[in-house]
């Protein structure tokens, strides 16, 4: 709420072309846009930062408004109080730098443009998740940890359909599977008794 | 099947130290999201436990080894806990050259994953890799399956994947697939293990020896009242539903002959009784379905004739609501070992449970006393505790021996009838296919705490059995008011007048130990 009341204050003060510019009016809403916090910045006006440490100790500062809008666990260190400001770091050891770091994308993007219509959200995740096939699964470990739901459900969904309507032999492909385990009569059972899969 | 018990031994270490950790870094992890009133039900086989035959394997093992059903599938696809690959140096898991890149992943994330797949999806992945085909094949994806798109019309038939297939594909051939079962080598995981483990495992007798509660026959209501509703306390009462129909006459077939194709509630679904016993004669799981249903009166009016409250409990003020009272009376049904685990009531009330049929094992703890294992957050909406019942005993029923506050435990058995106090926490668990009733209710004992629980911010969240939670608190104080007039004051000015009379006992205490004491010295 307090961010609201300083937008309104800005948008009050910043000449009339560059409040058009970067704080407009959307459907009642006033649509946060980055110069914004550009200005917020320049007038001093701190954004509460925390900070994130990942299994390779490197320390990452992020907003708070960010984390705690996404990240369930984040949420309630900081509601329950267990997070000091002052000196306090999360210390993430599941999650490693490279990981994190895109988590914090993820969530910072989708922060700062909620407002943005469904399919430029849609086609920004889409290129977000242009990862290897380990980064994906690395990601899905941590949004798991940190409990963010929304990027859970993107790659829960995205690995569905890496299975969904796929044959046997696709599939193996894909998860990389190579040793399958059957035996060879195990694998003519199975090539008789589902001849669509193959 | 020594070494099967072995192979317990090391999981149930390996499981309680995960969750040591997991409470001591981190506790906000563990909120998995149940509701206060969740009817978990855990599935252990369907006889009682009779050790004679084994006793003498079980003295080796006496503190930790666990008896297995002794028809239970041993290890129907040979998973193994992970602590025997630990024991094998060299050996390789095939459970992750079997997932290929999939492999990092924990054991629930997977199973998160093919949570998403149809029926079709999970055909093709069992054919991908014996892993794979472990995977598929975990009972509750199906179980799943069939709860959406069957709802509660469907015929049991020996597994939850069986009754899928034969109900979606009448043409598909199921008898010889259902019986080809392929085994697995060098295959460990925890979750598997753990899960097949608490749907096959018996009641230790240990678990249900102490029996430490006030057991009363023929007292008074007064009586009643004085000694355990006012301290809200807990107390077995004999004797007291003597006079019921529905004691004499109640079994399977007479209720499946008075209620014929109606269908109760279970779980999230709503069957009818003869398909229900269908499958819970079959059923083998951790937590089976239980049949749980608030309008079984309503749907079935002679059932709600054959029996009436005891005496204790004729004072229900939320009978003032009339039909807008939530939910109260629920008629419940299930094999053994299905129950509910660690909650408190909804709404603060009270609540009595009656057992018509088979017997039951309670265990309560006190309002301020969180049991083991327990974790409820902060505003009581949520609470995070053992999968199912089984593993709560597993793990920490082994701790409350070591309590000061030790809970109180019995075993209620048909005809017994007993009282919940309001904010108690209570376990239950069927030793073997029961029927029961059971009403929670408000006296002037316990109003001013319900008109506060209705009366929360968070109203909407907690309370609960209703559609209109956020008037309920007026509804019902208006209801009360027009009935009972400064009733609700009365009470409020005597509860004061305690608060008032205990502070003042307080004080005297602290000034008389004072009097000598106190000393100046110069």
């Amino acid at each position: 709420m307090e961010l609201l009341c300083i937008r309104q204050w800005i948008s009050g003060l910043l000449p009339t072309w560059l409040s058009a510019w970067c704080i407009k009016p959307v459907g009642g809403a006033l649509v946060r846009q980055e110069p914004e916090y550009i200005l917020l910045a320049l007038m001093g006006s701190p954004l509460k930062k925390i900070m994130l440490c990942s299994s390779e100790k490197e320390i990452f500062s992020v907003e708070e408004q960010v984390m705690v809008q996404h990240s369930v666990i984040i949420n309630n260190m900081i509601e329950d109080g267990s997070y000091n400001h002052e000196e306090s770091k999360i210390p993430l050891d599941c999650v490693d730098s490279k990981t994190l770091k895109k988590v914090i994308d993820y969530c910072t993007h989708h922060t700062h443009h909620h407002n943005d219509n469904q399919e430029d959200l849609e086609a920004w995740d889409a290129q977000f998740l242009n990862v290897d096939s380990n980064g994906l699964y690395d990601l899905l470990m941590a949004a798991n940890y940190l409990e963010i739901r929304n990027l859970l459900d993107l790659i829960y969904g995205t690995i569905k359909n890496m299975i969904k309507g796929k044959k046997i032999d696709e599939i193996r492909r894909i998860f990389n599977i190579k040793d399958h385990g059957f035996t060879p009569e195990e694998e003519e059972q199975n090539r008789k008794e589902y001849p669509h899969f193959y | 099947m020594k070494g099967s018990l072995k192979m317990t031994n090391l999981l149930s270490r390996i499981r309680n130290s995960s969750k040591k950790t997991k409470t001591n870094t981190n506790q906000h992890r563990n909120r998995k999201r149940f509701k206060l009133r969740n009817q978990n039900a855990i599935s252990i086989p369907k006889d009682l436990p009779s050790p004679h035959e084994e006793e003498d394997e079980e003295e080796e093992n006496a503190e930790e080894g666990f008896k297995l059903k002794s028809s239970a599938p041993l290890l129907t696809h040979g998973v193994q806990p992970l602590g025997n690959l630990y024991l094998n140096p060299g050996s390789i898991n095939s459970r992750d050259t079997g997932l290929g890149n999939l492999h990092t992943l924990s054991d629930e994330l997977v199973l998160e994953i093919l949570g998403f797949l149809d029926s079709t999806d999970l055909g093709v992945l069992s054919t991908v890799s014996k892993s794979f085909y472990v995977f598929t094949n975990h009972e509750p994806l199906w179980r799943n399956l069939v709860l959406e798109n069957l709802n509660g019309g469907f015929q049991f038939n020996g597994s939850w994947k069986s009754t899928y297939v034969a109900a979606s594909y009448p043409s598909f051939d199921i008898s010889s697939n259902a019986l080809k079962s392929f085994k697995v080598r060098d295959f460990y995981s925890d979750y598997l293990f753990q899960s097949w483990l608490c749907a096959n495992l018996e009641m230790k007798p240990e678990w249900l020896e102490r029996d430490n509660i006030v057991r009363k026959r023929g007292i008074s209501v007064e009586e009643f009242v004085l000694n355990f509703e006012e301290p809200n306390k807990p107390v077995l009462l004999e004797g007291c539903i003597d006079n019921w129909d529905a004691l004499e006459n109640w079994d399977r077939d007479y209720l499946m002959q008075l209620s014929g194709d109606v269908k109760f509630a279970v779980g999230p679904v709503e069957m009818k009784l003869g398909d229900y016993f269908r499958y819970s004669d079959q059923v083998r799981e951790e937590r089976p379905l239980y049949l749980f249903d608030p309008k079984f009166a309503e749907k079935v009016p002679k059932l709600g004739s054959e029996y009436e409250v005891p005496v204790y409990f004729r004072e229900d003020l939320f009978g003032v609501l009339g039909s807008e009272r939530p939910d109260y009376r629920w008629i419940i049904i299930g094999p053994a070992g299905s129950g509910s685990s660690f909650h408190v009531d909804p709404n603060s009330t009270s609540a009595w449970n009656a057992v018509i049929k088979g017997s039951k094992k309670w265990i309560l703890f006190p309002p301020d006393v969180i049991p083991p294992g327990v974790h409820p957050s902060p505003d009581g909406a949520e609470v995070a505790s053992p999968v199912s019942i089984i593993e709560w005993f597993m793990n920490f029923y082994g701790a409350t021996k070591n309590w000061k506050k030790k809970p109180v435990e019995c075993v209620c058995k048909a005809g017994e009838v007993i009282f919940v106090p309001n904010g108690w926490w209570h376990l239950v668990i069927n030793l073997e296919e029961s029927i029961a009733i059971t009403q929670n209710y408000v006296s002037r004992r316990n109003l001013l705490n319900v008109l506060d629980f209705l009366n929360r911010p968070n109203a909407s969240t907690l309370v609960s059995g209703t559609r209109d939670r956020v008037n309920l608190y007026d509804k019902f104080k208006n209801a009360i008011e027009a009935s009972f007039p400064g009733e609700i004051d009365e009470l409020a000015r005597k509860a004061e007048k305690k608060i008032q009379q205990k502070k003042l006992s307080f004080w005297d205490s602290v000034s008389d130990s004072n009097a000598g004491a106190f000393k100046f010295s110069f």
